[in-house]
């Protein structure tokens, strides 16, 4: 052994054991999303094996559809800029403050981002659509669109900019103050640009997400405000033109791209800025302070509160007139369904069965990843990390049309109900990855070093250290998982057989039914789907009290 | 410019941290207040720069009523504990930020940041990152940033925070030097006794939220007059009156009071023997109370020694809680 090397080491896979433990995640993601991606590619340029751009150019040069990419960017730079607007005031509060229910209210911001972009859809229907409880109906308008987004998105940047904001020592401020600068200048000339890297990493974010958007849109666009990502869709299922959609993919992969390019690169600007010590807040002194506080904390409460308040009303608003749990028993056995259609609470059962399946998919190959991030070479873990981060970036839609026109080989898997948990499972493995890859490398080597000179050699170090210490990370993965499983939709359309229906896949059916019978089933699915979400969030965030700020 | 403090009460949630404040600093003068953590040192800096504003109580600078006066308005610098440089900033732009926002022209900006850099014997260090700076050097950049929109008050909390032991008096004595040169009112506050006696003529003792005492360190150190006082001046043998036989509450009894001669009016158990700044001292149980003592020699630990203490050099304190 070197003299220079430590006695206790970090534990380090040998190049053999890195390809063992990679084997099945490298094998899953090859075939499962690495493949059906390169075979879009390979449809959108090609006819009949040859490279062929004609399809790009018909898609390039028709008016219907570069409306539909102006609406798509333009929808999702207007979105992106209120969402900070409105985000900015909410995380200063989070970053600054202590009062009461500020966990709760912070486990609440999260709700709307983990909740089902169908059922983000269904909030925003039930509020401002045709069925309105007020008598608007604004739907196919920009308004409703970035509305919905915002509500969405707004706990990526309170949450996203207020840790970093809780890391500027707000004696800076003070300096500026006590140096001739009035309140909105040394905010505008000391703050602002510190925050700027946290602003422009999550403004990609939300970008990003606006950009792919689909559940929403679907409910609350119309054909001419609508994004790419249901134009593939519908290009792919109404009209069957896979050439088409594929180009479109192809398109919308290229813009993906770039964002991730820009959000890699400013997330790398805000790690390395610079680390002040994290302020702890405080309880708001002042009488202005207080009521700053106040009315920001307030107007989030209603924000987030109202619209979900009112879809959960409203589902309890019965078909034959007062209030009561009828639509509830809708679920359990629909009046006059046609012969086509299961009973709504068979959904919920698939989305469980699937769910699971897609929780044990999701470790398996998020916690091997983890492990290959941790234990391996620096340069492997680099490479590997990035791969398994793509599925992050690809779009849902994407996702399930790939599996659409690529999975028939070796074997015709298209028809196999597993593929639904297994395109769950390939959203997942992103969230269950950064949820363990930080703990463990977030693990003190003193602790390891203490446990070797209580007497461990270096796999009970593994096991009594390492192990320990991420198992409730793995939890929070797998909790991910399962929330992100139940409200899975734009790739799960795709890939869905009729007779086995997910719960957001059974609202869709049941809002192209007339009538308030399947209407009111729709909304009580949508609570049902509400609750389950928020409940894992709530889990997640009880199970992360020490890792405040993270996403 | 002279400074007032009447009155000056503010509380946190209820909980006073000023509590009835009451200073005055003479034009030029180089104050220092020291008290123990959690007196309400910042506190009163952040009210005097305004920053935070007094629940009751006027703030006088200069014979005008500045209580009301916002910070960017008050013209009172403040150099923070750890200094507070803006990091997305340079050298050069950390000092000019005070100029610009009074504005400063340009050409003559330029020439008073080198000046001020000249000053702080950082000449040539405008572009400079400065998280690259150590820490002698980022303070010296944050006195120059403090002066530069010539304060008619300059306030440091506890500036020597981040420094070596070492490297303190060299320092120290820049930043006096400096303030003397531009002849502006000072307060320095701190919990170490050392540092305030090195920078000022006159010491404020803080405690609890009130100054208890204000005078020259020698008169502090003769005449503490509160328990509290005595302890920060780092007085030994702060004991409770009846130990010795006072009749007042507590005592400094000083170290050159007590004699260990057989027939002392105490005896007590030698509990150590140490070498302190050049002299061998005694510890000594009295009755449960530690005593310091010239060591005469030839004692070792466990011994039984009578003591001899001169009344006539006590000094009575009252009590008040540290």
């Amino acid at each position: 052994m070197d003299r220079d090397r430590p006695l206790v080491t970090r534990p380090q896979l040998s190049p053999v054991a890195t390809a063992a433990v990679l084997a099945v995640p490298i094998l899953f993601l090859g075939y499962f999303f690495a493949y059906p991606l390169v075979s879009i590619v390979v449809r959108g340029l090609s006819i009949d094996g040859g490279i062929d751009l004609s399809v790009f150019k018909d898609v390039v040069t028709d008016d219907t559809l570069r409306r539909v990419a102006t609406f798509t960017v333009v929808q999702a730079l207007i979105s992106t800029a209120v969402t900070v607007a409105i985000g900015l005031p909410t995380a200063w509060v989070f970053a600054r403050f202590d009062f009461p229910g500020k966990r709760l209210l912070s486990a609440a911001t999260l709700v709307p981002f983990v909740l089902p972009t169908l059922v983000v859809g269904m909030v925003f229907l039930n509020l401002l659509g045709p069925r309105s409880i007020v008598d608007i109906d604004i739907t196919g308008s920009m308004g409703i669109i970035v509305l919905a987004h915002v509500f969405y998105n707004f706990a990526i940047v309170v949450r996203g900019v207020s840790s970093f904001w809780a890391r500027i020592d707000p004696s800076l401020e003070s300096a500026a103050r006590t140096l001739g600068a009035n309140p909105t200048t040394a905010f505008r000339t000391v703050t602002l640009p510190l925050l700027a890297p946290a602003i422009a990493s999550t403004s990609s974010l939300v970008f990003l997400f606006s950009f792919t958007s689909f559940g929403v849109i679907l409910l609350l666009g119309d054909l001419s405000a609508t994004t790419i990502e249901v134009e593939i869709w519908r290009q792919a299922t109404a009209f069957l033109r896979l050439d088409v959609a594929s180009a479109l993919a192809v398109l919308q992969l290229v813009g993906v791209g770039l964002i991730l390019v820009v959000y890699g690169w400013l997330e790398r600007t805000t790690a390395s800025e610079f680390r002040h010590h994290v302020v702890r807040p405080r309880k708001p002194s002042t009488p202005s302070e207080r009521r700053w506080v106040g009315t920001i904390v307030t107007a989030a409460m209603l924000f987030l509160g109202i619209p979900l308040g009112l879809l959960i009303a409203r589902s309890l608003a019965q078909p034959s007139g007062g209030y009561g749990l009828e639509n509830y028993a809708n679920i359990v056995s629909l009046p006059d369904r046609s012969a086509a259609f299961i009973e709504p609470i068979e959904a919920v059962g698939n989305s469980l069965r699937f769910a699971g399946i897609a929780v044990v998919i999701g470790l398996v190959v998020g916690m091997l990843t983890a492990v290959v991030l941790a234990y391996a070479d620096r340069r492997v873990a680099r490479g590997i990390d990035t791969f398994v981060m793509l599925p992050l970036g690809t779009s849902a839609v994407t996702i399930g049309f790939g599996f659409l026109i690529a999975l028939d080989r070796p074997v015709d898997l298209r028809t196999s109900v597993l593929l639904i948990p297994i395109a769950h499972a390939l959203v997942a493995i992103p969230f269950v990855v950064r949820s363990v890859s930080p703990t463990f490398a977030s693990i003190q080597h003193r602790l390891r070093e203490a446990a070797a000179t209580l007497g461990a050699n270096r796999w009970q170090v593994f096991a009594t250290v390492d192990a320990r210490l991420v198992a409730r990370s793995m939890l929070v993965g797998a909790a991910f998982a399962f929330a992100i499983s139940m409200g899975e939709f734009g790739a799960t359309t795709f890939i869905a057989r009729p007779a086995t229906p997910t719960i957001p896949l059974a609202i869709f059916r049941l809002l192209g039914r007339p009538g308030s019978v399947p209407y009111g089933a729709a909304l009580a699915l949508s609570v049902v789907l509400l609750v389950i979400t928020a409940a894992v969030i709530i889990v997640i965030d009880l199970l992360r009290r020490d890792r405040e700020g993270a996403l | 410019m002279s400074i007032a403090l009447n009155d000056v009460c503010l509380a946190y949630d209820g909980v006073p941290v000023l509590d009835h404040v009451s200073l005055e600093v003479a034009p030029r003068e180089r104050r220092a207040v020291m008290g123990p953590s959690g007196a309400g040192k910042s506190t009163l800096l952040r009210v005097l720069a305004g920053l935070e504003r007094p629940d009751q109580g006027r703030i006088m600078i200069d014979g005008q009523d500045v209580t009301d006066v916002p910070a960017h308005r008050r013209r009172v610098g403040l150099m923070f504990q750890d200094n507070a440089l803006f990091p997305h900033l340079d050298v050069r732009a950390n000092v000019a930020y005070g100029l610009r926002m009074t504005g400063v022209s340009n050409p003559e900006r330029t020439q008073r940041v080198d000046d001020l850099l000249e000053l702080v014997g950082l000449g040539g260090y405008g572009t400079r990152n400065v998280a690259s700076l150590s820490g002698g050097e980022a303070q010296r950049v944050a006195l120059a940033r403090t002066l530069a929109p010539q304060p008619r008050l300059i306030l440091l909390d506890e500036p020597m925070g981040a420094i070596d032991q070492a490297r303190k008096d060299d320092l120290m004595i820049q930043i006096r030097t400096i303030v003397d040169r531009v002849g502006t009112t000072s307060i320095y506050v701190t919990h170490d006794r050392l540092e305030a006696e090195a920078y000022a003529d006159t010491i404020s003792v803080l405690v609890a939220g009130s100054v208890v005492r204000t005078g020259a360190p020698p008169d502090l150190w003769e005449r503490p007059e509160f328990v509290s006082v005595a302890k920060l001046m780092g007085r030994a043998n702060v004991v409770d009156g009846a130990v010795v036989g006072a009749d007042a509450a507590a005592v400094v009894v000083p170290v050159d009071a007590i004699t260990i001669e057989p027939g002392g009016q105490l005896s007590g158990t030698v509990v150590s023997t140490s070498f302190r700044d050049g002299v061998a001292e005694l510890t000594v149980d009295v009755g449960g109370t530690n005593l310091r003592a010239r060591d005469p020699g030839g004692f070792a630990a466990g011994e039984v020694v009578s003591l001899r203490v001169d009344r006539a050099k006590l000094i009575p304190l009252a009590v008040d809680q540290v």
